[in-house]
This record gives structure tokens, C-alpha cells and sequence, in this order.
């Protein structure tokens, strides 16, 4: 145990100590913490085959729609809806690196697409619509996603 | 015959209970990522259960006293402690996932809401750890979960260019695109599924609530070594047919409606029915055994009087903590927490948990004190030092690739 001198002189520094330590760190939790490039692009290339892994198995699920039932046919579209939607959101909470900025907007605007399209099918399987019109436009997109997954492994540029 | 029928419908339950909701979700996970490439994986994770699940059920039919009562009694209370943790811990997070994965099941035919369907599902888990008949829960449930069959049919239905099935099984040939640290997380989390702690468990204790003796050693040998083996080509079929038709698509499963799918695509309503009977069966009757598991563990160590062969107010604090988990249960799912996800979480954290579960058995198991003459032989043993290699392994690597695949994404 110290005599109270030494805690009067040591206790400033030890406080100066700590907000140099921790100060920095939370500093910086109150901005968005931006990824580097290759960070982003692993982040965003996992969202995109997440939702890609969504509309395929939507499409999978209307090709063969007379061979489920319909109970079954809406928890497949409302749970790949909601999946989709949520990876959607966390990417777009992703501060993105300078290098990335138009890939940014063109990776979430598709996720964004994508997922309101899965709310359009869902609508149409509650209300008993035709589906075989969304087939074909899951397929396009599922191909569309495909394409900017591959290509999000590569830079910018 | 009564005897050969008795063995029938021992291999029959232990076929129709091998499958549970880590081994749905995983194998149609993996089957659709890696095709067969990890069946290999499977197999020794089957040899593995079936090595000590015989341990196990030798000790009990031999010395008619369960796996925890004894390792408490052999190896210490710190020990024991250890082992009931680690164990129990992950039984308890399997339970969750089985009563999760029973409400996912009844989703699909009703379109209600899961976290809904819980508290039913709950309730009724209860009602049946509390008035049911051991044996008729254990040989009904079984009996229903072999409508999984359905799975190994629908994949020959599928037709599937065996000879690339085989060259993936084979070789262990990956696809490209996949890395091979995730490729080790998905082994580790089907080890960890097929080899989970809660099925030696159950297994040894169901046997002291079925009053075997030495004298039913050979029938407990035939379930384990004919039934478990057979549960496995149940978890292939799920992982091959998984491969078949969600692979191609690019489809990663993170649903049971995915899991359906190719029954459906094979057999269509009539299928898909089947499929759904045995999602039901195969998770509830897991869900009784996981939770009575918890029951005979906690209750074996601190010597409580337990099992369903005495009335409920003679075991009043096992049944006390049945309820209590199953309140626990209920509680965490209606957070509206995924219970795919409970599920994945399960099956990797019983990887870490196999060397807490596993090694204690070995030891009681080459006790002459409590087994004379049924003592392991070179066999067991060779295969059961062997095991604990590979169970440390995985315990091991399964939190480290856990971190850093990200859960295998």
C-alpha cells in the first residue's frame, strides 16, 4: 500500500494514462470505421452470394411450386425475403473505402433490387398470383448477382 | 422371433433416431457446398458414436449405473464437474436447437410464425418427459423419424451421375471456389453432429431405465452397430440429395424448407409430406431425448434419484429441471434467436465439448472394478485411444475456424 503523497502524484498520471490508451480507440467507435479495399470487397462479395443463395432458391421454389405445399411454398419466400433483406442492410451499413465508392452504390442498389423483388413474389404467393412471370426475372437476377459476385473478387478498376 | 423382433425394432428406432436437427441442417449444408466431399467425415464420425455408444451401453448393462453416476464415482468431483459442464452445457444448447427445430418443422405445414409455435412445442416436449412411457417415446418418435428414408430414396429417384458422386467422395475433391479452412470448419461441425455427446448419454441411461443386464449386450450391440451405421447413410442421403439439387443452383441452406427440396422435386406433395412427418419426428424425438439427457446428467452427478421408471414425486428435482430447461428453452427462442443458428452453434461447440465426453467413458470402461469380465478389449480400446486423437483435434481447431471462416461463410 502507497501513503496518500505518492496516490496524489501518481493517480494524474495513471488517469493521463488511460485516456491515451482507451481515449483513441473510443474516439473512434464514434465514427463508422472504414474497411480497407480487400475488407469491403469480402464483405460485399459475402452479401451478394447470400442474396444470390436467396433468389435461387425462390426460383428453385416456383419452378416447382405445384409440388409444395402452400404454407411451405410462403415460409421458403418469407424467409429468403427477410434474409435477403438483412444482408442487404448490413452491407449498406459498411462504410465503404474511397477505391470502392461507385461499386458501393452499384452492389447495393442490386441487393436493394433483388430484395424488393423477393417482396414482389411474396406478395403474389400470399394473394394465390401467377408466379411463372417471376421465374424468369429471379433467373436474370440470380444470373446478374452471380456476375457482380465474380467480379467483386477482383479490384476496382 | 420375440427376440428377433425386439432386435428389429432396436435397429429400427436407433436408425430412425440417429438423425437430429444439427445432422438435417449440416449434411444439406455441407451437400450442397461440397457435395460428397465430406462424406468421409461422416463415416468416421459414425464409427466414432459407435464405438462409445457400445462403451457406454456396456457399462450400464453391466454395471447398471449411467455414464455420469460413474464417472463422478471413478475419476473425482472435479473431474465429474468438468465433464458435466462441458457436457451438458452443449446438450442444453442442442435442446433449444431440437425445440426450434420442431417449430421450424410445423412452420412449413402451417405458415405460422416459429417463435409462435415454441411455447406449444415446448409444452408438449414437457407433457411427455413427464407422463409419457420411456419406451413408447423412444420406439414411436423412432419409428416415425425413419420416414427419412424418404431422403435415400428420392436420391435414386433423382438419378444422379453416381460416378461423379463417388469421384467427390473418393478424392475428397473440393470445389474450387470454396477455401480450405472453411472446408475444415464444416468437417469439424459434421464430426461434431454426428459424434454429439448427448446420444451416449441418452443411450447409456436410457439402458438403466430399461433395466439391461449383461445378458442384453448383444442386443445393444446389434442397435448400435447395425442402427447408427444405417442413421449415417440417412445423414449421406440428406447430404447427397442436397448435392443434387441445391448444388447446381448455387443454393447455401439456412433454412429446413431448403432441406425439403429435393424430396420435393423427386416426389412432389405426397414427398414432401413424408419428408415433413420425419423433420417432426426426427427433431422431437431429440428434443425429449436432449432434454432428459440434461435431467440424467445433472442429476447422476449430484446423486439425485432420476429416470421415467420412477414416479414423478420420487425424482421430483429431476423433474423440476426438466421444467426448468424447458422453460430455459423457451425463453432463448422467443428472442426470436434463428434456431439454424442455435443449431450451427450446437454442433460446433459439441466438437469442443467430444474429449470432456469421451475420455471419462474410455476410462470406466477399463475399470475391472465395475465391468469383470466385459472390460474393454484391445479393440475398444485401440479404437478409443484412436478417437480421443481425433476428438482432441477437432475440440481443438472447432472454435479457432469457427473465428476465422466466420461460421464457415
Amino acid at each position: 500500500m502507497g501513503n496518500r503523497a505518492d496516490m496524489r502524484t501518481t493517480a494524474p498520471r495513471v488517469l493521463l494514462a488511460l485516456v491515451l490508451l482507451v481515449g483513441p480507440p473510443l474516439l473512434a467507435g464514434c465514427a463508422p470505421g472504414t474497411p480497407d479495399a480487400g475488407a469491403w470487397r469480402a464483405d460485399a462479395s459475402r452479401a451478394t452470394g447470400d442474396v444470390r443463395s436467396e433468389v435461387a432458391t425462390v426460383g428453385l421454389a416456383l419452378r416447382r411450386h405445384d409440388d409444395l405445399f402452400d404454407s411451405y411454398l410462403q415460409t421458403m419466400v418469407v424467409d429468403a425475403e427477410e434474409a435477403a433483406g438483412a444482408a442487404a442492410e448490413k452491407l449498406s451499413a459498411v462504410q465503404p473505402p474511397t477505391a470502392e465508392l461507385e461499386r458501393h452504390e452499384e452492389v447495393t442498389s442490386t441487393l436493394d433490387d433483388a430484395a424488393s423483388l423477393l417482396s414482389e413474389v411474396r406478395i403474389a404467393v400470399v394473394r394465390h398470383e401467377p408466379l411463372t412471370p417471376y421465374v424468369g426475372r429471379l433467373t436474370a437476377t440470380a444470373d446478374e448477382l452471380d456476375g457482380l459476385e465474380q467480379r467483386l473478387r477482383r479490384p476496382a478498376g | 422371433m420375440k427376440k428377433l423382433l425386439g432386435i428389429a425394432l432396436g435397429v429400427l428406432t436407433a436408425i430412425g433416431g440417429f438423425v437430429d436437427i444439427g445432422d438435417l441442417v449440416t449434411n444439406a449444408q455441407v451437400g450442397a457446398r461440397f457435395g460428397l466431399s465430406l462424406a468421409w467425415v461422416v463415416m468416421l464420425g459414425v464409427l466414432g458414436i459407435c464405438v462409445f455408444a457400445e462403451m457406454s451401453g456396456r457399462v450400464a448393462a453391466v454395471s447398471g449405473r449411467a455414464t455420469f453416476d460413474l464417472v463422478r464415482e471413478r475419476l473425482g468431483p472435479r473431474m465429474g464437474l468438468l465433464n458435466l459442464v462441458g457436457s451438458m452445457g452443449v446438450t442444453l444448447l442442442t435442446f433449444v436447437a431440437e425445440i426450434g427445430g420442431v417449430a421450424l418443422a410445423l412452420q412449413l405445414v402451417t405458415s405460422v410464425n416459429h417463435v409462435l409455435l415454441v411455447p406449444a412445442v415446448a409444452l408438449l416436449v414437457w407433457l411427455i418427459l413427464w407422463r409419457g412411457r420411456f419406451s413408447v417415446m423412444e420406439d414411436v418418435l423412432g419409428l416415425l423419424g425413419l420416414a427419412l428414408v424418404v431422403f435415400a430414396v428420392a436420391l435414386v429417384h433423382l438419378g444422379p451421375d453416381w460416378s461423379a458422386l463417388a469421384h467427390e467422395w473418393l478424392t475428397v475433391d473440393k470445389p474450387g471456389e470454396e477455401s480450405w479452412s472453411t472446408w475444415a470448419f464444416y468437417a469439424v461441425a459434421l464430426f461434431g453432429a454426428a459424434m454429439t455427446p448427448y446420444e451416449v448419454f441418452f443411450f447409456s441411461s436410457g439402458g438403466v431405465e430399461e433395466k439391461w443386464t449383461a445378458k442384453d449386450i448383444g442386443l445393444m450391440r446389434a442397435n448400435v452397430l447395425i442402427g447408427f451405421p444405417l442413421g449415417g447413410l440417412l445423414s449421406l442421403a440428406i447430404a447427397g440429395s442436397a448435392s443434387v439439387v441445391l448444388g447446381p443452383e448455387g443454393i447455401t441452406v439456412d433454412t429446413l424448407g431448403q432441406v425439403g427440396m429435393p424430396v420435393a422435386e423427386a416426389f412432389g406433395k405426397i414427398g414432401l409430406a413424408v419428408a415433413i412427418l420425419g423433420f417432426v419426428a426426427a427433431t422431437f424425438g431429440a428434443a425429449c431425448e436432449t432434454g432428459l439427457s440434461v435431467g440424467y446428467s445433472v442429476a447422476q452427478y449430484f446423486g439425485w434419484q432420476w429416470g421415467k421408471y420412477v414416479r414423478p414425486d420420487v425424482a421430483a428435482r429431476f423433474h423440476l429441471l426438466l421444467g426448468g430447461v424447458t422453460l430455459l428453452a423457451v425463453a432463448v427462442l422467443v428472442t426470436s434467436v434463428d434456431p439454424i443458428m442455435v443449431t450451427e452453434m450446437s454442433v460446433v461447440f459439441s466438437a469442443v465439448a467430444l474429449p470432456l465426453t469421451y475420455f471419462p467413458i474410455l476410462v470406466v470402461a477399463n475399470d475391472h472394478d465395475y465391468m469383470g469380465e466385459h472390460v474393454n478389449g484391445r479393440l475398444a480400446n485401440g479404437l478409443g485411444s484412436f478417437y480421443l486423437v481425433v476428438v482432441g483435434v477437432a475440440a481443438a481447431l472447432a472454435i479457432p475456424l469457427m473465428i476465422w471462416t466466420r461460421m464457415g461463410a
